[in-house]
């Protein structure tokens, strides 16, 4: 199984040398001309072709790259969503503030806003300039926000530390995957292989790597990655990220909700030049603790650090965020109807696309697609918490493969470089992250290759705007609802090329061309040829678009003081 | 690409590779199977015990328990070959649902000689446990072109409990 990646890999490198396609990074979806302002210089555009209705904002041209790259520090001054994410930012958590000071919060909503403080404070990050809620914007479903990352980055998003290089891409930290949304991800129970099923369980990121084993809280321990991941908010120690809650002008109300004195910590003097030198600078060499406290002080701001993940996950199993409020939803409890597309969709989804199979919706079903028994789980989660490789392509376009070389800092985020293969839980079990926590893990390594976890369907149509491109899967390689359902019904009906942009003359990627996926381990055979036609296609868009949150009005239990100081997190008009 | 390599490696069965298994017993030369019995009276009896009280259960307690043979999954339709090229096939069929795992792997033995199938492919399949049947699909890569190959199908749970479908030898040919 292992050669088989290396040959992959190796086939990856021969096609990209050798194919003036890809030489210049021409893999967009082959479908509609592009819509960008032809009175640009032609080295300024991006490519001759962009997704279907997808336009450059105006405000982005000068941020096009030869080579189809981006300026990624252009971007962050430039591009509309970059700012009204940042605007919708400040907003909300002046909202939340507001109600932590309000002294109207019950015990159960404070611990909600404390959280929803921290997500969408920018001054977590070690340059204070990216919050969680950056990569998670509510409006897009709690994903990446940002169309123009979608169509030039597979909506990775950039991480706080700028890259000063010279002339070299990306001038931007970069995380290596489009960012998971994590709508009602607390729902995931801690990880665990169930040897009874021969398969894992729970867990959450990607990957799994957010076990939940130490807080049994999957959730929380995602909410403590990001801040301490070199190219994300790049906390050079945990410690960091209490000392600047500590700073924070909601300190009060976090010791409101934890305790009186529980940031009280004695910090040592050189704590700001520490904790605002980003994590991977060579200075630190590998201390991941560079924060000198006594090992009482460590241990207080190790609580502290839990503290502050657990206000995560509950502010993200909140109603704001996880509200069951989908037009699927108020169809279950009998409080509407759905379309005729929208029931053929649902059937379909239950049957000949076999999508439950592992979006489980709780319900009992036939494979005609006929309902045949009374709702399991009236607030399904459509996942069944499992992994799988879907056989995506890579995504040449991710800046991630770029970032083989060291930033000013000493820092080289992906020394691979192109030669990196994303192999999902397989990082995670082959120690890329440190060993696992239960050692006896890594013995499935070879099962787990490739996989990818299973999220939940709810809100997979939430956009902030009509027109907006949305990137899906860990890789962003998909680009609309309609790519993702062509994808599974026809991944193994078209194969036809090594890697993206490779596709045989006569032939249009993504269309009716599937590039070989980037990890062929494991790959689940369940999808691939399903058979659907074009209409079937766009019944099952129809019925995944009411999943999206927001449909159902809820007022009984939402209407207490407290809870109506916590608004939700989109922002009016929505 | 591996930073971390588990210290404790999985069997390299290429049939299928086995999850869990046991350490291998050490028995001595000079213990007898008298003793070897001795030390697992212990064991035997804890068994015999847990088994009554499972016989002393009703059977609606035991509804998740294996598929009766009765009920032992099909063939419904297939094997077939779905698709071949000069390197890759996938071959697909369907049997009624198996039951077991929710995991499931198809097993494609193949080879150029039909008295010979020495070569493995397996891929990882979902069942739906409200699906009357379950389809496979086996994708084998790494094919010579032009050349005829011979096969038989199988399949398996995750925990390697065989579905007890075996399918006659069937061939295709690459182009």
């Amino acid at each position: 199984m292992r050669l088989n990646v290396f040959l992959a890999t190796i086939v990856a490198w021969l096609a990209i040398a050798l194919s003036p396609s890809i030489g210049s990074q021409k893999v967009f979806a082959q479908t509609v001309q592009a819509s960008a302002d032809s009175s640009q210089p032609a080295d300024k555009l991006l490519t001759d072709k962009l997704p279907a209705g997808y336009t450059i904002p105006s405000q982005d041209i000068p941020c096009i790259l030869p080579g189809n790259r981006v300026d990624i520090q252009c971007l962050i001054k430039n591009d509309p969503d970059f700012v009204r994410i940042r605007d919708e930012e400040a907003g909300l958590e002046a909202q939340a503030l507001a109600a932590a000071k309000s002294g109207m919060l019950d015990a159960f909503h404070a611990v909600e806003t404390l959280g929803e403080l921290e997500i969408f404070d920018p001054n977590l990050s070690v340059n204070n300039n990216l919050a969680c809620s950056f990569c998670h914007d509510p409006a897009a479903g709690y994903g990446n926000g940002a169309s123009i990352l979608s169509v030039f980055t597979g909506g990775a998003n950039p991480g706080s530390v700028p890259i000063t290089n010279h002339g070299r891409f990306p001038d931007s930290r970069m995380a290596k995957r489009n960012p998971q949304s994590y709508v009602y991800a607390p729902y995931y129970p801690p990880l665990q292989y169930n040897a009874t099923q021969g398969d894992f369980y729970g867990g959450n990121f990607w990957d799994g790597r957010a076990t939940g084993f130490r807080l049994q809280n999957s959730a929380a321990e995602q909410g403590q990655d990001p801040p301490v991941d070199p190219e994300e908010m790049a906390n050079p120690d945990t410690a960091c990220v209490v000392w600047k809650l500590s700073q924070s002008n909601y300190k009060f109300f976090f010791e409101q909700v934890w305790g009186t004195g529980s940031l009280e910590i004695a910090w040592p003097a050189n704590v700001k030049t520490v904790c605002s030198t980003p994590k991977g600078a060579a200075i630190f060499g590998t201390n991941a603790t560079p924060l000198t406290l006594s090992p009482s002080e460590r241990t207080r701001a190790q609580q502290a650090f839990d503290e502050f993940g657990q206000a995560i996950a509950a502010y993200e199993i909140s109603s704001s965020v996880s509200p069951f409020t989908s037009k699927f939803d108020g169809f279950l409890a009998g409080a509407n109807t759905l379309t005729a597309q929208e029931q053929r969709g649902y059937a379909l989804f239950n049957g000949k696309a076999q999508c439950n199979t592992c979006h489980v919706d709780g319900r009992s079903n036939t494979a005609t697609g006929t309902d045949n028994g009374a709702a399991a789980n009236v607030a399904p989660l459509f996942s069944d918490f499992t992994y799988n490789n879907i056989g995506l392509p890579r995504n040449v376009i991710l800046p991630w493969y770029a970032e083989n070389f060291p930033d000013q800092w000493g820092f080289t985020g992906n020394p691979l470089g192109i030669g990196f293969t994303d192999e999902g839980v397989g990082l995670f079990l082959d120690g890329y992250y440190g060993a696992p926590p239960n050692q006896t893990w890594g013995q499935q390594l070879p099962f787990f290759e490739g996989k990818f976890q299973t999220s939940t369907v709810r809100n997979v149509g939430k956009v902030p705007y009509k027109g907006f491109i949305k990137a899906y899967m860990h890789n962003g390689y998909l680009l609309s609802l309609k790519e993702v359902v062509h994808f599974y019904n026809t991944r193994d009906a078209y194969p036809g090329a090594f890697v993206a942009g490779a596709c045989r003359p006569g032939t249009v990627e993504k269309v009716n061309c599937w590039p070989s996926p980037e990890d062929p381990n494991n790959e689940n055979m369940t999808i691939g040829k399903l058979g659907l036609s074009n209409a079937e296609e766009n019944d099952l868009v129809a019925f995944l678009e009411t999943l999206t949150d927001g449909f159902v009005q809820t007022a009984s239990l939402n209407s207490t003081p407290a809870s109506t100081l916590r608004k939700p997190a989109t922002p009016p008009g929505r | 690409m591996h930073w971390y390599r588990p210290s404790v490696k999985p069997a390299a069965l290429p049939f299928i590779l086995r999850r869990g298994d046991f350490p291998r017993l050490r028995v001595s030369t000079r213990e007898s199977v008298v003793t070897l019995m001795k030390r697992f009276i212990p064991t035997i009896a804890v068994i015999i015990a847990i088994a009554g009280l499972i016989q002393w259960r009703s059977a609606d307690d035991l509804a998740i328990a294996a598929v009766p043979a009765s009920k032992a999954a099909r063939l419904t339709a297939g094997p077939e070959l779905e698709t071949a090229t000069d390197g890759l096939a996938i071959i697909r069929w369907t049997i009624t649902n198996p039951g077991g795992t929710d995991l499931h792997y198809g097993i494609v033995h193949y080879g150029t000689d039909s008295k010979n199938l020495d070569q493995v492919a397996r891929s990882p399949n979902r069942r739906n446990p409200s699906h009357p049947d379950m389809n496979f699909r086996v994708r084998i890569m790494g094919l010579n072109s032009n050349t005829t190959y011979y096969y038989r199908v199988e399949s398996a749970g995750a925990t390697d409990v065989s579905d007890g479908v075996s399918s006659p030898v069937r061939t295709f040919k690459t182009n």
